[in-house]
């Protein structure tokens, strides 16, 4: 029972923070079929941004999460305007932005070497203790994880569901061409969209952080991970993959019980492999009729 | 005719770098119905998309009403008031038909009228108010079609556009497909109407433009058209 | 040009220069194949570096278990990379390009940890304990060519031209695709996959052979490479390796014949000249993809195909009469 407990804390905690961080991914593929290789420099940036607003500059705790968020929406806005507004019209569109991301997210992880050093520190926006429930110790930490996430999916939500931009950037992700038939500015969209995107890619940085530590390299399993999950759910489906993350953080937290850490990913794989062998397109994702 | 709605100059345009359409020139009055009708593939769609601002045009102008339309955004053209109903309908896949037409207002103007149309538009078509909660995905052709057409005239605008109403369709289904045309014509509304089958525009187009390899290639009133065998025979195989 | 480079070790016989060489036909080798997988068949593999790992730990493992002679080992492991990429590719390729990208990276990324997580010691040897795939620590020992006992100290020269025949060998090949039938089809499906595919060319298909030839290619060059650096560890699974090699795709100009070759000659030289300032080496080469993604997409070569169009055409404008 403790460690059916233990396992679900983990893997709901893991779901949680992976589910914020395909958000934005799962965004940005289904609007603008891009896969922002970058992703994972965002994250370490969002996590350092943290640290060095409540560390080097002794702000309180609350700040260093405000500034990941806005650093984040930032960069995201800086990766739209360097890389993907100037190869908008270009033909092999979904290749060329693939390779400038892959670039982009190794400079951003080589800022934060050159400013922060290589070694790894601890996330100051931490909240020790927990509480009991039969003999394990709940963590705070993970229980705020776990309410600031679902709070701010809520946010995402209600965001597209309810708001005008969130209705354009639904039909710019459903069919471009109808959207900007309907007066949608679809470039603002992908702007937006790579805003928030980022936002949430950093706050995700310091949420992953807080459990694990800093270090400039952080970035990269999250990142694959999170795409994974898209895959996994169907690129462009948003509220599947955020079904896939939590079930995914359930079965990491369960492998790592039992088979250690080590081989946690390698079995994550093979399982992923044999799901897009058996639905190519992805567990809830549309085979769309493609007019050629 | 006093001076033309829209008015199309010397248009070309085309993709990766071919024109399809070589100097088209094309004049709209308020209130008119113009049709332009030829085989496919010779350009049909590609006018309605350059003007509507899908596709950049390569040379020539587009204005209405004295507004340079040429090298705006497709958002912009909307904006100004030409409402394109593309071909094969483009719904938004995962919305409902309400969520649809709705976002067929999705600009201030529109939206500020939105209620007052949406009610419009299911006395015009009460098949979409059996349906308003239904997702588009799932619709059949005829209830697609309908639902495209009614998330154009939630758009308003001066000029509405129809790409091909008829495609796909059963006999029966076209039937009240252009009977909600006519309906619309007859309350005053400026159409530019491309059909690959001429046989329902006779009767009803003030005009007609055959577009023939990038070129129009005759032009002259329906019922003129009616009385010349040889050029649907030539361009339309009858 | 192959004169001109088995000159070379001749004419500047010092010995830097020439082991540099031989890993610039090494990564020129890997970069003209995974050029073909990008460029041509139009699959996001990023999975090169782990099929150059079948090459290189393949021939490692069976000289350094089995003592296989490494004239063995080499092809050997050629013939076991080819295996795995046709299990990679009937995994991958069914599926849409960033699907492919994922996986591949995925992938290469669980080889990688498998290698450097596995502290188990299958054996040991000298430096202790070691593991079956040798761990942080790589495999060494396993045999050479034999090239030190024929040619004493100049067994370098031989490693040279041991790499340069490969070089030719792989680049050869690279250009029956692309000039060749095989490439041709593939131009069709970019531009007109309806009608390609209505007229019998199955994408699947030409996909998995032109990613099967060439992560053949791919691993003999890292058979090569465990030849002569007589090492072999996890350090090629880096991520700034990646990066160094993709960029000299980018670089020289994805898809094109000489592209490759020139980007490695580049970013080679241009990595030579950064040796001074190696705190910079990583964000410049960072920067270099997103550069010349947005301002130079077809990479220097195609600079120079533009140049040599406008030439064209300017020189038929004069050769025209004035009105």
């Amino acid at each position: 029972m403790d460690v059916l407990t233990q396992i679900i804390v983990s893997g709901l905690t893991l779901g949680a923070m992976y589910a914020i961080s395909t958000v934005g991914l799962s965004l940005v593929y289904g609007s603008l079929n891009m896969l922002n290789m970058a992703h994972g420099g965002i994250l370490t940036i969002g996590g350092y941004s943290a640290y060095a607003v409540s560390q080097q500059l002794g702000w309180p705790p609350a700040f260093g999460f405000v500034a990941a968020l806005v650093v984040g929406a930032a960069i995201g806005l800086l990766i739209f305007v360097a890389t993907a507004w100037p190869l908008l019209s270009s033909k092999s569109f979904e290749t060329n932005i693939f390779i400038a991301t892959i670039g982009v997210g190794a400079v951003f992880e080589n800022i934060v070497l050159k400013l922060f050093g290589p070694y790894a520190k601890p996330q100051p926006l931490n909240i020790a203790g927990g509480i009991k429930v039969g003999a394990v110790l709940v963590p705070y930490q993970n229980i705020s994880i776990l309410v600031v996430a679902v709070v701010m999916m809520i946010l995402v939500a209600l965001l597209l569901q309810r708001s005008r931009t969130g209705r354009a950037i639904r039909a710019t992700a459903q069919n471009r061409d109808a959207a900007r038939l309907m007066g949608v500015n679809v470039v603002r969209v992908y702007a937006q969209v790579l805003a928030l995107s980022g936002a949430l890619a950093a706050v995700s940085g310091v949420m992953i952080s807080s459990l694990a530590t800093l270090s400039p390299t952080m970035g990269g399993d999250p990142m694959l991970k999170a795409f994974i999950i898209c895959v996994v759910a169907g690129l462009g489906n948003t509220y599947g993959a955020v079904a896939a993350a939590v079930v995914i953080g359930l079965i990491e937290a369960s492998t790592q019980y039992v088979l250690g850490v080590r081989f946690g990913f390698a079995l994550l794989l093979l399982l992923v492999i044999a799901v897009l062998i058996w639905r190519p397109s992805g567990i809830f994702g549309k085979n769309r009729v493609v007019r050629l | 005719m006093a001076t033309p709605l829209l008015m199309i100059e010397n248009l070309s345009a085309g993709y990766s770098g071919l024109n399809v359409l070589a100097g088209l020139s094309l004049e709209v009055g308020a209130g008119e119905f113009i049709a332009v009708v030829g085989p496919n593939g010779h350009g049909k769609t590609t006018l309605l998309k350059t003007i509507s601002g899908l596709l950049a045009a390569s040379g020539g102008s587009i204005t209405l009403a004295g507004l340079e339309l040429t090298h705006r955004r497709a958002d912009q053209i909307v904006a100004a008031g030409v409402v394109h109903v593309p071909q094969g309908d483009l719904l938004f896949p995962d919305m409902t038909v309400r969520e649809n037409l709705l976002m067929g207002a999705y600009l201030p103007d529109a939206a500020a009228q939105a209620g007052v149309r949406l009610e419009e538009v299911f006395q015009l078509l009460p098949k979409l108010r059996e349906r308003q909660g239904q997702i588009a995905s799932t619709l059949s052709g005829g209830e697609r079609r309908m639902t495209g057409i009614g998330r154009g005239l939630m758009s308003g605008g001066k000029v509405l556009m129809l790409d091909e109403p008829s495609l796909g369709l059963a006999p029966i289904v076209i039937d009240q497909i252009y009977e909600l045309i006519d309906r619309l014509k007859a309350s005053g509304r400026t159409i530019v109407l491309v059909e690959e089958n001429a046989a329902r525009i006779f009767d009803r187009a003030d005009r007609v433009y055959l577009l023939d390899n990038g070129h129009f290639v005759w032009s002259g009133s329906g019922s003129e058209l009616m009385q010349r065998p040889e050029v649907l025979q030539t361009y339309l195989g009858g | 040009m192959l004169a001109c480079a088995s000159a070379v070790p001749f004419v500047f016989p010092e010995r830097y220069l020439i082991t540099q060489m031989t890993v610039f036909f090494i990564w020129a080798t890997v970069v003209t194949q995974w050029n073909l997988v990008l460029g041509i068949g139009g699959i996001f593999s990023l999975a090169q570096m782990a099929l150059f790992a079948c090459g290189s730990y393949g021939t490692a493992m069976l000289g350094y278990y089995f003592h296989w002679p490494l004239w063995l080992a080499m092809p050997a492991s050629a013939v076991l990379a080819l295996a795995v990429s046709m299990l990679i590719g009937l995994a991958c390729l069914r599926l849409k390009g960033p699907y492919v990208a994922l996986l591949t990276l995925a992938i290469a990324q669980v080889i990688y940890l498998l290698i450097i997580n596995d502290t188990e010691c299958f054996t040991t040897n000298e430096g202790g304990c070691m593991p079956l795939f040798g761990g942080v620590r790589g495999i060494g020992k396993f045999g050479d060519l034999g090239f030190r006992d024929l040619f004493g100290s100049k067994f370098i020269v031989a490693n040279y031209f041991l790499g340069l025949v490969l070089l030719a060998t792989a680049f050869g090949f690279s250009v029956i695709v692309i000039r060749g039938p095989l490439g041709l089809a593939f131009r069709a499906l970019r531009d007109n996959p309806g009608y390609a595919m209505s007229r019998g060319i199955s994408q699947f298909k030409y996909q998995l052979w032109i990613f099967a030839l060439s992560a053949f290619f791919t691993a003999l060059a890292g058979s090569v490479y465990a030849a002569d650096f007589r090492v072999v560890g996890p350090t090629i699974f880096s991520f700034t390796l990646l990066l160094f090699l993709l960029s000299m795709i980018v670089v020289g100009g994805m898809g094109s014949v000489w592209g490759p070759l020139v980007g490695a000659v580049v970013l080679m030289v241009a990595d030579e000249g950064f040796k001074e300032f190696q705190e910079w080496r990583a964000l410049g080469m960072g920067l270099i993809l997103p550069l010349f993604v947005v301002l130079l997409p077809g990479g220097l070569t195609g600079l120079f195909n533009r140049r040599r169009t406008k030439s064209a055409t300017a020189t038929k404008v004069r050769a025209v009469p004035p009105a």
